[in-house]
């Protein structure tokens, strides 16, 4: 996997270190918290961020998130990993806040946040037309619904198995599996069109295959 | 093989658990179908570009210290950049929630609740915010319980048990709650209660675990994956 540059931050933490961080944020400590925070917030900002495309709401539910966490953090299940916690708490206000927002205006209006400003770089997606059907992947990945969203975000993005990704939505497994499948299915069904009215399918996928 | 069969295959093999004769076959379809095979790598590209992402904007560097200060400074306060939803649900809760507590509530709670800047208002003796449906449910069943014949009173309840079944699982905040549920509908509910109601103030303990525990169970329909459970969301 050919990620450009690390936007996630630090490594994955160390089991036990991630454990002696969440004693001492039980005592309230500032610098355990200043690393919990540092070692997960970029990882949980690209989830919301993505759920949402709309950087003030993501900004405000990380912060929710991880102020929850801090809030209830005694507790805080030691069998379980503090990010998968963490990203349980984000995924309940995302939904909150998505739910509110439909609320407010009707269906989300994806066409005003689709677009994210092009990639300087561009790595990979040399020509126009693998731009164009990166460009796409996202707009579909827009249209699944909030749990599907997620449950592909979590897998691929996240790398997270079925399991954890369960606790995260609060739902069983196979309710996860379904996601991933409807997922996948819906994704087929909006892309191949526009696969099929392109030129060269083979080689553009061959380019975004990385 | 035909196409749909392996179709039917494609998440077991995306997910790298087809094996044996299954995977043989698997394969020697997608050899022979340009449409299957087309389909598959479109699907692994998909993942490959989900996988790939690195577009999320930073955030900026004050995001740490903002919340540290927040998360160990007493009462715990949010960062004011971020809390518009807040600030924008607070003053009809806040309207509403006060109403409440004269009509209701205890009295001296009331005034305390003004004098501090920060304290939360009392709602029907709670001396904490109305924070999620459930509980808004339970202050609104406590007043119902003191005033029986009420038929605002019964209406909200009822309401609010339409739509918390609607809703299952919900955790919006009261504030959120008690505006879309109409502040003018609550003034005139609260207008209409007569005065003989501000007694026995309501059991300010038990009424949000047990209730959150039962919405979640109808919600999952499983107690899987539940030991990991997150606080509830509150304002
Ligand atoms: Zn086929």
């Amino acid at each position: 996997m050919d990620v450009k540059k690390s936007q996630e931050g630090s490594a994955p933490m160390d089991r036990s270190e991630e454990l002696r961080l969440v004693q001492k944020a039980k005592r309230q400590d500032a610098e355990a918290m200043r690393a919990l925070i540092d070692a997960h917030k970029q990882r949980l900002f690209a989830f919301v961020w993505r759920m949402h495309r709309n950087h003030h709401d993501a900004e405000e539910i990380c912060q929710d998130a991880f102020l929850k966490a801090f809030a209830a953090i005694d507790s805080f299940n030691p069998d379980y990993r503090f990010s998968t916690w963490l990203f349980t708490i984000a995924y309940r206000v995302t939904l909150n806040t998505l739910r509110k927002k439909r609320a407010v205006s009707g269906e989300m209006d994806w066409t005003r946040c689709a677009s994210s400003e092009p990639d300087a770089e561009q790595e990979y997606a040399a020509s126009e037309e693998a731009s164009r059907l990166k460009e796409m992947i996202w707009q579909s990945v827009d249209k699944l619904s909030p749990a599907q969203r997620a449950t592909v975000l979590l897998f691929y993005k996240q790398q997270m198995g079925c399991q954890e990704i369960a606790t995260i939505l609060e739902t069983p497994v196979a309710t996860v599996k379904s996601h991933l499948h409807r997922a996948r299915a819906k994704l087929k069904d909006l892309l191949s069109p526009v696969l099929e009215e392109m030129s060269g399918s083979q080689r553009i996928l061959g380019e975004l295959a990385g | 093989m035909n196409c749909e069969q392996s179709q039917n295959l494609f998440d077991a093999y995306l997910d790298n658990s087809l094996t044996g004769t299954l995977a043989t076959e698997f394969g020697a379809h997608q050899l022979a179908c340009s449409h299957c095979r087309r389909d598959l790598a479109l699907l692994e590209v998909a993942g490959h570009v989900v996988a790939s992402d690195n577009e999320a904007p930073l955030l900026d560097d004050e995001f740490t210290s903002r919340l540290v200060e927040c998360a160990t400074s007493k009462p715990a306060k949010r960062p004011l950049k971020f809390s518009r939803a807040l600030w924008v649900g607070l003053p009809a809760a806040l309207a509403a929630c006060l109403t409440l507590v004269v009509l209701f509530g205890d009295k001296d709670a009331a005034s305390n609740a003004n004098d501090k800047e920060i304290a939360p208002p009392s709602v029907l003796g709670f001396n904490k915010e109305v924070t999620t449906l459930d509980e808004l449910r339970a202050n609104v069943n406590d007043a119902l319980s003191l005033n029986p014949d009420n038929e605002e009173l019964k209406k909200l309840a009822e309401t609010l048990r339409e739509r918390s079944e609607k809703i299952i699982g919900d955790t919006r905040d009261g504030a959120s709650l008690l505006q879309d549920y109409s502040e003018d509908a609550i003034r005139e509910l609260i207008r209409s209660v007569p005065n003989n109601t501000q007694t026995k103030p309501a059991d300010a303990k038990g009424n949000n675990g047990s209730q959150d525990d039962a919405m979640q169970d109808r919600q999952n329909g499983s107690s899987n994956s539940r030991a990991a459970k997150p606080p509830t969301e509150e304002l």
